[in-house]
């Protein structure tokens, strides 16, 4: 062994003398090793237990505000489907009528019959017209011959205009499918929209225009859809609301009061300057509302400091929506009172979705309507809501000092009561004045009878004495869930700004 | 059904069993990585309740012992790391060895008393010679391992297993030589 150590053979020597070293430990320490191996229930100090009330107050504050900041983001998805929906559908009318609007273009040949196809219902005169004057170039004697057979082509009016500036051979040229017979060299076309009052002209080419007037898509407008430019949702913080309250150990009852008021923005842009229905493509919509809850409520509390609470609530909402389109005259459709205008405007309420029809006149008959007329429409809406509430909520006082904290949640049980509803309407525009708003309840869901809410919240509790017996009970984060519910009632009645054809 | 089965299940009968048959090679892991004999039972202690907690990890892949000698190896670098002493440093502690080896130079039978009293060395050695001693020569660990696992570099490994050896060498020479 010695050898071993005194020739590097320490590694060898210590590892065949531990292999072979044999030693026990205490007779006593499988003992600890079996109580540690039962799994008894560690005590758990009172610090880290509110360590971790205090870890689930912050994730229930946490939750509510991202909660609310999922809710107005879905509240906002939810507005863009709708919008894009309607817009979808708007688009589908359009273009339904514009099929309706199909110009028929007949190829005819014809032996000296009167024009009266312009829109004056007037013949039109040769000399003045383009096509005629071709016509005449090359048909001077102005005869058709009965002998040649006609063909009919369909051409959607995009461009209504479009044969004006073409001669004879082009038009044949330009139009698609043409079964097109010429004799000799005398080409007549005749546009056909929306009646059957043909009549065709001598050796000319003319354009039949139907009854309607339509106008024409404008290359200054923008092509395209814009929805929502802006939606901002804005909560006020409301006025802390104090609770005193007689504790008596078990029962505690206490009045409250709060008062919240929101205000919410929301602008959106249609620009699609088509022919077809009325459109907006500016519409900019506000809200205001305040919301007052005063009740009496009673809490419970267990020996574990657990609470169950209930009460009578009176809520009272207020909401003030505004909305202003802007749309330009051009984009509707002028009835057949040319000095009596309508504007449809679609508004979402707690009575369901209301039609407002605002009319107005002009304010000269004689003076024309331009086109391209800025017309903005203002609609205001007040509505009031009143609902009487019954609370139905579990929590727990966390603490026993002087200051402690109180969550809770539930569920809020509201009975509508009344509700009212005042819409007014105004055009303003020189040209117009408005006449008369007529508003109508067409379809949708209205606020329900019943609705339940649910709801958490945290409190902050004072004790004026040590006894406790009077509490000071500002529940501060509590708005927020009024503040939600406020929303999820104003839900319907503010996803408002549709516009209808 | 197998003990391992049973230990895993939870019977007591079944985990002393297996307790009794592995205590005295680990525990003598435990004295050369501990301080004292008492540090020692811990670690065996804390090792064995890691056993069989984490028993039902173990496949059967490689035999028992030397995963229990891994849980509990862990179990006692674990607690090296705790002593927060773990510094490569040299230390003048040679004259405390040597009063050691004096008072323990007793009649005992030559091979069992000289290994007892090189432990007893060895649990006063700088914790840092002497874990470098133990994973490089018992566990066979590389310099390059033991420096992971320690967290010190390569040429500090090495260079506190040459000091460790040679304290250790002189003092057994000492101890041979007063024999």
């Amino acid at each position: 062994m010695e050898n071993n150590l005194h020739n590097d053979g320490l590694d060898d020597f210590l590892r065949k003398s531990f292999e072979q070293y044999d030693d026990s430990p205490s007779d006593g320490l499988w003992d600890k090793i079996e109580a540690d191996l039962t799994d008894e229930p560690k005590v758990v100090p009172i610090r880290t237990t509110y360590r971790w009330w205090a870890t689930a107050a912050a994730a229930l504050f946490l939750a509510l505000v991202v909660g609310q900041h999922i809710y107005f983001q879905k509240e906002k998805t939810e507005l863009i489907d709708r919008i894009n929906a309607q817009a979808k559908k708007i688009e589908t009318l359009e273009k339904e009528l514009i099929n309706k609007e199909t110009t028929e273009i007949k190829i005819a040949k014809n032996n000296g019959s009167e024009n009266i196809f312009n829109d004056n219902k007037e013949p039109i005169n040769s000399e003045t017209n383009s096509f005629s004057e071709n016509s005449k170039k090359n048909k001077p004697n102005n005869n058709y011959s009965k002998e040649n057979k006609s063909s009919t082509v369909h051409l959607i009016s995009e461009q209504p205009n479009f044969i004006e500036n073409k001669n004879n051979n082009t038009d044949i040229n330009k139009i698609e499918k043409n079964n097109l017979i010429e004799n000799n060299n005398e080409v007549e076309t005749i546009a056909k929209i929306g009646n059957n009052d043909l009549i065709e002209n001598n050796n000319e080419v003319e354009i039949i225009a139907g009854q309607q007037k339509l106008i024409a898509p404008n290359s200054l407008d923008l092509i395209g859809l814009k929805n929502i430019d802006s939606f901002t949702p804005n909560l006020s913080l409301p006025t802390t609301p104090i609770i005193p309250a007689v504790n008596s150990g078990k029962f505690s009852i206490g009045i409250h009061h709060s008062h919240l008021s929101t205000r919410e923005k929301m602008a959106r842009v249609i620009q699609r300057p088509l022919i077809g229905p009325n459109r907006i493509f500016n519409n900019t919509s506000a809200m205001t509302g305040t919301t007052q809850v005063t009740g009496i409520g009673a809490t419970y509390k267990t020996k574990n400091n657990w609470l169950l609470e209930s009460g009578l609530n009176y809520r009272k909402t207020n909401l003030s929506t505004s909305h202003h389109a802007q749309l330009r005259f051009m984009d509707r459709r002028p009835d057949t009172n040319n000095q009596q205008h309508d504007f449809v405007y679609a508004l979402n309420t707690s009575a369901g979705i209301v039609d407002i029809e605002v009319r107005a006149d002009q304010t000269d008959p004689t003076e024309t309507i331009n086109e391209f007329e800025n017309i903005t429409i203002n609609i205001k809406a007040d509505q009031a809501i009143e609902y009487v509430s019954i609370p139905l909520l579990i929590g727990k006082q966390l603490g026993y000092g002087r200051f402690n904290t109180t969550i809770k949640s539930g569920f809020l049980f509201n009975f509508l009561t009344s509700q009212s509803l005042d819409i007014s309407g105004s055009i303003s525009n020189s040209k117009l004045r408005s006449s008369r708003t007529v508003y109508s309840r067409r379809n949708g869901i209205g606020l329900k009878i019943l609705q339940t809410d649910f709801m958490a919240m945290v409190g902050l509790n004072y004790n004026l004495n040590k006894n406790g017996v009077h509490i000071f009970h500002p529940p501060w984060l509590c708005q927020w869930a009024i503040a939600i519910m406020t929303h999820i009632l104003n839900r319907q009645v503010f996803l408002a700004g549709s516009i209808l054809g | 059904m197998d003990i391992l089965d049973q230990c895993i299940r939870g019977d007591r009968m079944a985990q002393k069993a297996l307790y009794q048959q592995y205590k005295n090679k680990m525990f003598v892991l435990c004295l050369r990585y501990a301080n004292s004999r008492e540090d020692a039972e811990d670690i065996l202690q804390e090792g064995f309740v890691k056993v069989f907690r984490d028993l039902h990890q173990y496949t059967g892949a490689g035999n028992l012992e030397g995963w229990i000698r891994k849980v509990i190896l862990n179990v006692a670098l674990q607690y090296i790391r705790k002593q927060k002493q773990l510094k490569m440093q040299l230390t003048s502690d040679f004259e405390q060895w040597e009063n050691v080896l004096m008072v323990d130079n007793g009649e005992e039978s030559f091979d069992k008393e000289l290994v007892k009293k090189i432990l007893h060395l060895m649990q006063q050695m700088p914790i840092g010679f002497r874990t470098v001693l133990n994973l490089y020569i018992m566990e066979e660990y590389s310099h390059q391992q033991i420096a992971d696992e320690l967290g010190i570099s390569v040429g500090t490994s090495k260079s506190q297993l040459n000091r460790a050896k040679a304290y250790l060498r002189e003092l057994v020479d000492r101890v041979m030589s007063d024999q």
